[in-house]
């Protein structure tokens, strides 16, 4: 289509371009998982339809026009169910599938905490596979550290991380990257879900904590990513008013803040309805938020003394929450690596 | 005012946090610098006078809030 006009295109070809307008550009209302997610379905995913020649590796194969659906992210086959899967031709003309992201950021790069990693560090990108009437979502959070009980090792992160909010049987795959970052099903499983502290509705809650165990030791290494690097000890450090903290996390990457509140009640927005929290660490983020969706899991390490002190696992655009480390490894019954 | 011990802040927010949690827009409770503070969702002056309302029924003469936003799972 070099060097045609938009009045030069063939009409059945517009007819085509506008069905698939109809059909895959409208939005629809399906409720946002809360672990960091988006959407295969078509309606959600698909941010544009357009007209072009068919794209291979960044080359027109042939000169046939076909509409082009632009999506937000485009997913490998096996975490599409196959209802979800564009068609490959419109009114008889052939589609292409570009991703473009949603067209309000384009980053120039995708950050190091999203990219695949082997061996996998504690603040990179970690996720679980949606099953059932969440199936069309992908996700992804932040893979924390590494614990142990015994010789076994452990990831730990979140329970709506690692097990969707109680939701997932004990042995799901857990993947690096998360499926939302490009993980893909058959060759990215890490570890498997092994113990989740269920998530309760109706009572006081006092961690969001899950662990998985390692597949293959050799695939994962307790230092974290980036400027929080190794804990200097294995013990945690209790979290106290006006510590300076730090932490790598999926999407927000390396940040800094300050510890605001050491004993808050907070009241959190799941899947499950609003959780309560009891216990809670408050932490403000210096020069900007500390966290963002994708980061529950992290691990808030103190600065002065790189030894942990909380896990993250909530937020609002002003503050983050965290567990009290220590109450996440009793509650386990695993210690921290080194 | 003197500041209380924080084992008797720590049990006012105990009493008080059922009848505050219970209200919509207060998205928690804390204790920082030994004071007992209530987390709100938003500025609005009538979140404020149903928290004030909340808190004289409960006999607590004076707190302080801090706007949080609302709190979600990350």
């Amino acid at each position: 289509m070099k060097g045609t006009s938009r009045k030069d295109i063939d009409s059945a070809v517009q007819d085509a371009k506008r069905e698939a307008t109809t059909r895959f550009l409208s939005r629809s209302e399906i409720g946002t998982p809360s672990a960091y997610s988006v959407s295969a379905r078509p309606q959600q995913n698909v941010v544009g339809v357009g007209l072009g020649t068919k794209v291979t590796k960044g080359k027109a194969t042939t000169r046939q026009p076909c509409v082009r659906f632009y999506v937000d992210r485009k997913l490998g086959e096996t975490a599409i169910p196959p209802e979800f899967v564009l068609p490959s031709t419109v009114n008889g003309v052939p589609t292409d599938v570009i991703e473009t992201g949603r067209f309000l950021a384009q980053p120039a790069a995708v950050p190091i905490q999203q990219r695949r990693h082997r061996p996998a560090s504690p603040g990179c990108s970690i996720g679980f596979q949606f099953t059932g009437a969440k199936a069309g979502f992908v996700m992804a959070g932040t893979f924390g550290a590494v614990v142990a009980a015994g010789s076994v090792r452990y990831i730990l992160s979140n329970n709506h991380v690692l097990a969707d909010e109680n939701s997932l049987p004990i042995g799901s795959a857990i993947f690096q990257p998360g499926l939302l970052d490009h993980g893909k099903v058959s060759t990215d499983q890490i570890a498997r879900l092994t113990r989740f502290v269920p998530l309760k509705a109706g009572a006081a809650n006092v961690v969001d904590a899950a662990i998985a165990e390692v597949l293959v030791a050799k695939t994962v290494r307790p230092r974290v990513l980036g400027k929080v690097g190794a804990l200097k000890s294995a013990t945690p450090i209790d979290a106290t008013e006006g510590m300076k903290v730090h932490k790598t996390g999926r999407t927000t990457g390396y940040t800094r803040g300050s510890i605001f509140d050491v004993s808050a009640t907070v009241k959190v927005q799941y899947d499950l309805g609003t959780l309560t929290f009891e216990d809670q660490v408050l932490i403000r983020g210096e020069g900007g938020p500390f966290s963002g969706a994708g980061d529950s899991g992290s691990l808030i390490v103190d600065r002065t003394s790189a030894r942990a002190t909380g896990l993250l696992f909530a937020g609002s655009s002003r503050f983050t929450i965290a567990n009290h480390i220590g109450d996440v490894l009793d509650a386990l019954d695993v210690v921290l690596v080194l | 005012m003197a500041v209380p011990p924080e084992a008797d802040v720590k049990a006012l927010k105990r009493r008080v946090a059922p009848r505050l949690l219970a209200i919509d827009g207060v998205t928690g409770l804390g204790t920082p610098g030994g004071v007992l503070v209530v987390y709100l969702e938003n500025d609005s002056a009538a979140l404020r006078r149903e928290v004030d309302a909340a808190l004289r029924a409960e006999g607590v003469p004076e707190t302080h809030v801090v706007v949080t936003g609302e709190f979600k799972a990350q």
